[in-house]
């Protein structure tokens, strides 16, 4: 492993990557800086950056956007009470009441500080986990890896989003889409029109550019911005003794808690970041002045979201199932540089895998530099007004998009699905399962049409090959419980 | 936010309808297996009975829905225009190529955004424009739009 290791260094080490690593890091602090801009929306714009680039260059720099963007969310929930990404909720609590305090400096220490342990402990984590598991998964066949992508779906679709059926809608529209083009066995095309574009397919790049970035901009023009007002006095950025001992077990557990929650498909970094604040308030001996500035409820949330990253590469990585919207995204530029995530990666790629570990460990410590010196310059971003951040974006995804084959009809879908973006969003839609299901049903209907193949047509091989009963089983039961959950929550209504 | 819901429920169960008339159409040429009319059908379907129920419950109170309208005062409006701005850069992005048509685009956005400032937004608009254009052609060497100026 460690031979594996440094050799993933030797690879990172190379001027185009560690420069690549760098433009990573930093946009994904800008990203994760600027409140509106999510890290799914900025990975999704980012991705054809990386058509010039080999395929390792390409994810150590969508990794660093990542988990640079982790970093960046905390900077505004501290100084600001305004979380610069949905993961970054739980920090405001403790966060911005302890700069009203004049101890901005101190939560901005532990949450950079606190992220940079858990950020390494998790890289620690997936390389301890990841081969073992992919030596496991390397007995798949098309049967197992259909029902691992349904499992991977049903998780990710019963766990987002406000309401289950929303959910289930949501998902069941990635399918469809899914299916524009032509179809994997038998090359016939399905609902392209004589349109040469959608041949292959909807473009992912363009379906997640418009689903989230473009929506997001919808969202940002509707209200006229002013820029925040936020607390500049930052001193004292290294934590003293008794933050360290207050800290120290609330960044482990958190670096615990977000890596096993992300390890499996649907619990994202906020899922995350909100468990470990729980349990930090549970098992506190001053639960009461959580939410009134204690240290721990800024370390906790931190450790967690930052832990979530790597523990989301597993899932991706070694299985090839995405298990949140920016993991999804990373899956398709992946599929683009010609990268099949899965199992079979270490096997055929392992210098791919331990050079995207070893820039994890090299990004998190970019990031710890630019995060802690730097803070200021990041705090001022938040003054680039909304009436050059929303044409900004636009011309960049306009660009990028228009880059993936040349034509402006994909720019034509980015707009449209920018505008089913922002209307999903109105009524409550969680956006995540579409671009799941978008990447996944070409490789789930492609496994369903081997297995039946294999089986001469019967659909019993599902339920006679073990791994595979068992992870239906799991999908069925999970699909299940949500349903009763929903049909139970209505019945109760009705009967108040 | 009651009637949008409704609506969005309506255009899904149209979405679901055409899903399977069109599904339906498919050959069927694969003697083993499931056939390439089997996903879409299959989730046609599954959108239309979601949707029913999602309206259903809707209709009968049974879903949880916010009391507020889909947008306050103006702000649709708001939407409109950048998307109608954004739709003529695209619209001319292709005739005055890639330069011209961002830096047009930029003046337009920036000045319905922030009305005023006619000078600030010129400056502002061209760094930009000019920004865009060194990261995009010049260093990642992405094929732009070109008119005949040639840029």
């Amino acid at each position: 492993m460690l031979d594996h290791l440094l050799t993933g260094f030797a690879t990172v080490l190379t001027p185009t990557n560690l420069l690549f690593c760098f433009f990573g890091v930093t946009m994904g602090t800008i990203i994760g800086v600027l409140p509106g801009v999510g890290p799914v929306a900025g990975t999704a714009m980012l991705v054809p950056f990386t058509f010039g680039m080999n395929a390792t260059t390409a994810i150590i720099m969508l990794a660093g956007i990542y988990y640079g963007a982790m970093y960046g969310g905390s900077t505004t929930s501290i100084l600001v009470n305004l979380p610069g990404e949905s993961s970054s909720v739980m920090t405001c609590l403790d966060g911005y009441q302890m700069a009203r305090k004049g101890r901005a400096g101190a939560a901005l220490g532990i949450a950079a500080i606190g992220s940079f342990i858990a950020g390494t402990l998790s890289v620690l984590g997936l390389m301890l986990l990841a081969p073992p598991l992919a030596e496991f998964a390397i007995r798949f066949g098309p049967p197992e890896y259909f029902a691992l992508m349904a499992l991977g779906m049903t998780l990710v679709i019963s766990l987002v989003g406000e309401s289950m059926i929303k959910g289930l809608i949501a998902g069941a529209f990635g399918i469809l889409l899914g299916t524009v083009g032509m179809d994997p066995t038998t090359g016939i095309e399905r609902f392209s029109y004589g349109i040469p574009t959608l041949l292959d397919g909807l473009s992912f790049v363009s379906v997640s550019v418009g689903l989230f970035a473009i929506s997001e901009v919808l969202e940002m023009a509707e209200k006229v911005s002013t820029p925040p007002s936020y607390i500049d006095k930052i001193s004292n950025l290294l934590p003293n003794k008794e933050d360290w001992k207050r800290s120290i077990f609330s960044i482990l557990r958190g670096s615990a808690i977000g890596f096993f929650a992300c390890s499996m498909p649907g619990a994202g970094a906020t899922v995350a970041s909100m468990l470990a604040y729980a349990t930090e308030k549970k098992i506190s001996k001053y639960p009461e002045k959580f939410g009134t500035g204690v240290i721990e409820g800024v370390a906790a949330p931190e450790s967690a979201n930052n832990a979530a990253t790597g523990g989301a590469m597993i899932p991706l990585l070694v299985l090839g199932v995405p298990g949140s919207g920016t993991a999804a995204v990373m899956m398709g530029a992946l599929l683009i540089h010609g990268m099949r995530p899965g199992p079979l990666l270490f096997e055929k790629h392992p210098d791919f895998f331990w050079a995207v570990t070893a820039s994890m460990y090299i990004g998190n410590i970019m990031l710890l530099i630019l995060n802690l010196p730097f803070v200021g310059i990041w705090a001022r971003m938040l003054k680039i007004p909304h009436s050059i951040l929303i044409p900004l974006i636009l011309a960049i995804s306009t660009v990028g998009v228009f880059t993936v084959n040349n034509n402006l009809v994909e720019v034509w879908i980015m707009l449209l699905f920018g505008i089913i973006g922002y209307f999903m969003k109105k009524f409550g839609f969680p956006p995540a399962p579409v671009i799941l299901a978008l990447i996944l049903t070409p490789l789930m209907e492609n496994a369903l049409q081997q297995s039946l193949q294999m089986s001469h047509g019967n659909f019993a091989i599902f339920f006679t090959r073990p791994i595979s009963l068992i992870l239906l089983s799991v999908a069925i039961l999970s699909l299940a419980s949500s349903l009763i959950k929903f049909l139970w929550a209505t019945y109760k209504k009705s009967h108040r | 936010m009651k009637k949008g819901l409704i609506s969005s429920s309506l255009v899904l169960i149209g979405l679901s309808l055409f899903g399977i008339i069109e599904s339906s159409r498919l050959e069927r040429t694969m003697k083993m297996g499931v056939g390439i009319a089997f996903f879409p059908l299959t989730m046609s379907i599954s959108i239309g009975i979601l949707s029913s129920i999602l309206l259903w419950g809707i209709i009968k109170g049974k879903i949880p829905i916010k009391d507020k309208p889909l947008w306050q005062a103006g702000e649709g409006w708001r939407v409109l225009w950048v998307l109608i701005i954004f739709g003529m850069y695209v619209l001319l992005i292709e005739p005055i190529g890639y330069v011209l048509a961002t830096f047009l685009f930029f003046v337009a956005l920036v000045l319905f955004l922030r009305r005023g400032q006619i000078i600030k937004t010129i400056l502002t608009s061209a760094a930009c424009t000019f920004l865009l254009y060194t990261i995009f052609r010049l260093w990642l060497k992405s094929p732009l739009p070109t008119s005949f100026l040639g840029i």
